[in-house]
């Protein structure tokens, strides 16, 4: 057989069913791209869909009134979010062993992505500027400094209990690559790497659990959050200890952000996490962008490496200096106030120390039982 | 932004021809490079919302597909660097969560496969785009943004090598430590999306 014939052959194009523009996939990323979907629309004059079908004018009206951008961050964002899932790590928690973050003293953290590698300078003789920012993240880090030194390393025969809530913005009977509206995570994590997770997926198309448990050594997702151990306390030397230790060597401006934001910005002491906000103050781009609401209701200073495509924001408590979300946002486009749950954040819940891997620290249940997950797919 | 705004109107049904006309192809760019399923779709998401903000610099046809298939090499390559960028971080959890590669359940399918993805990237994605997205040379050159000529050696090499490879016995047995697999693999060469 010719060399050509045999690669035609071998198109992986030709293994798989591809879907058309007219599938309900297309149509449903179409819109998540665009507008409103058809079903959310009512009276008027009908126009067609690209699939043909037909859909009535009030809901272009009301796409209008979302505006590109608006779908665009959520499609940006969500897809970047979805991809993120098997790219990056994931964080948050408090400082104290047992605490709930859920609320107006809660902590969160989150998981981000960014396919961009930008140029950095290098910060490691730069002064920490004096900007918005700047201030901010001082601020922060006095907080980090003053909490109590108990961390949430968990000892022997124990485990770090970690719940967050990742919203997917998927529609209604969207595609398999973002089907869900939210998915709740509970993980348990032991200092050599063991541990368990559990999976829930409310208002996807397979709702279901997923649990999956893995020996020493983990599957990679228990890496991070211990990953502050050994790391120098001092900014400009924590900063070439992370670039050391998760860039390869290159500086990396998004993984440095998303590392000091989320990653290592949960289980750590106060002295690293102090370190950790003041070397976030000294990377280029990283700018303030006010108070923001989250869709839990917490309010918080958000921070954002401003950078194209995406900017990546991470949202804290000022009064525990813990994260509480994080998420992707097109370059340039600043955040309401009250955060929509369109913009997908990742929600971290709660952390705590628990004594195995399937206990679950005191009230947990009931905190879930008021989260109203259920009503943020959009 | 006004209810009845004509030029949001000429935008989205620009947009919905477009949509129309490509999505399938940019679906098969995608499943070409991305071998999970899942990250496909994310890729095709990815390339349609890049082509919607930046609706205004999408060429006309022709050559509005051959923009779409370079934003999808950015958005590819994206993911790709992003995976080398974190690989000591991830490295365990794609072990987990990555399927390991499909066979096709046929030996010389596979065998092609295998051979391709040995392949030099830049070797690869021009032996892709002429072969698979049966683009000519000057049209992946463009994707490629270099020479037509360039585009042709490349093709050349990738070929040569590609008898070579299938013509080895014991191709039937790689040494997968060695691959260089399709995706999720280290490609430097591949141009920043933006």
């Amino acid at each position: 057989m010719e060399l050509d014939e045999l690669l035609s052959a071998a198109d992986p194009a030709r293994q798989v069913q591809l879907d058309d523009a007219e599938s309900a996939r297309a149509v449903a990323l179409y819109w998540r791209i665009v507008g409103t979907p058809p079903s959310r629309g009512g009276g008027g004059v009908r126009t067609s869909a690209p699939d043909g079908t037909e859909f009535r004018a009030s809901a272009r009206r009301r796409a209008r009134r979302l505006t590109g951008r608006r779908s665009a961050l959520a499609a940006v964002t969500a897809a970047a979010l979805a991809a993120a899932v098997s790219l990056v790590v994931m964080a948050g928690s408090p400082p104290s062993p047992r605490n709930t973050l859920a609320g107006s003293s809660g902590k969160a953290t989150a998981r981000t992505r960014s396919s961009v590698s930008p140029r950095r300078s290098s910060s490691h003789s730069q002064p920490v500027r004096l900007n918005q920012a700047g201030v901010v993240l001082d601020a922060l880090a006095t907080v980090a400094a003053g909490r109590s030194p108990t961390s949430l390393a968990p000892g022997p025969g124990s485990y770090l209990y970690v719940l967050d809530i990742e919203l997917k913005g998927a529609p209604p009977g969207g595609g398999t690559s973002m089907p869900c509206g939210s998915v709740i995570r509970q993980q348990w994590l032991a200092s050599d790497n063991s541990g368990r997770q559990v999976i829930n997926q409310p208002g996807c198309a397979q709702e279901g659990q997923i649990v999956q448990s893995w020996g020493r050594g983990g599957n990679g997702i228990n890496f991070d959050y211990l990953g502050w151990e050994g790391l120098p306390t001092v900014p400009a030397a924590m900063e070439a200890a992370i670039v050391q230790r998760f860039e390869g060597g290159k500086a990396n401006n998004v993984i440095t952000f998303q590392l000091a934001t989320t990653v290592l910005n949960v289980a750590a002491p106060p002295a690293v996490r102090a370190a950790l906000f003041r070397m976030l103050a000294t990377l280029p781009g990283v700018r303030y962008l006010g108070k923001v609401t989250d869709p839990l209701g917490r309010t918080g200073d958000t921070i954002a490496l401003v950078k194209k495509p995406d900017d990546i924001v991470a949202m804290f408590d000022p009064k525990t200096s813990q994260v509480l979300d994080a998420l992707l946002t097109p370059y340039g486009i600043h955040i309401p106030r009250r955060m929509p749950t369109w913009d997908t954040p990742e929600l971290f819940v709660q952390a705590a120390v628990v004594g195995s891997s399937k206990a679950i620290p005191p009230g947990t249940k009931q905190l879930l039982a008021r989260i109203p997950y259920r009503h943020w797919v959009w | 932004m006004p209810d009845h705004d004509p030029s949001w109107e000429h935008r989205e049904q620009r947009f919905a021809s477009l949509y129309r006309e490509h999505y399938r192809s940019v679906w098969a760019y995608a499943v070409r490079r991305i071998e999970r399923h899942v990250d496909a779709a994310d890729v095709v998401a990815d390339v349609f919302t890049v082509a919607w903000r930046r609706l205004a610099e999408v060429p006309d046809p022709p050559g509005d597909l051959l923009w779409l298939y370079g934003v999808a090499r950015r958005v590819v390559a994206g993911k790709r660097r992003s995976a080398r960028r974190l690989r000591d971080l991830i490295a365990r959890l794609q072990a987990a969560a990555v399927p390991a590669p499909v066979s096709t359940g046929d030996q010389l399918t596979d065998r092609v496969l295998d051979a391709v993805a040995r392949l030099r990237p830049v070797e690869r994605e021009a032996i892709a785009l002429v072969h698979w997205e049966q683009l000519s040379h000057d049209e992946a050159a463009r994707v490629l943004g270099c020479s037509s000529n360039a585009v042709a050696i490349r093709v050349h090499r990738a070929r040569s090598r590609l008898r070579q490879a299938l013509a080895e016995p014991d191709f039937a047995q790689p040494d997968l430590s060695k691959q260089r697999a399709p995706t999720m693999v280290p490609d430097s060469s591949q141009a920043t999306e933006g």
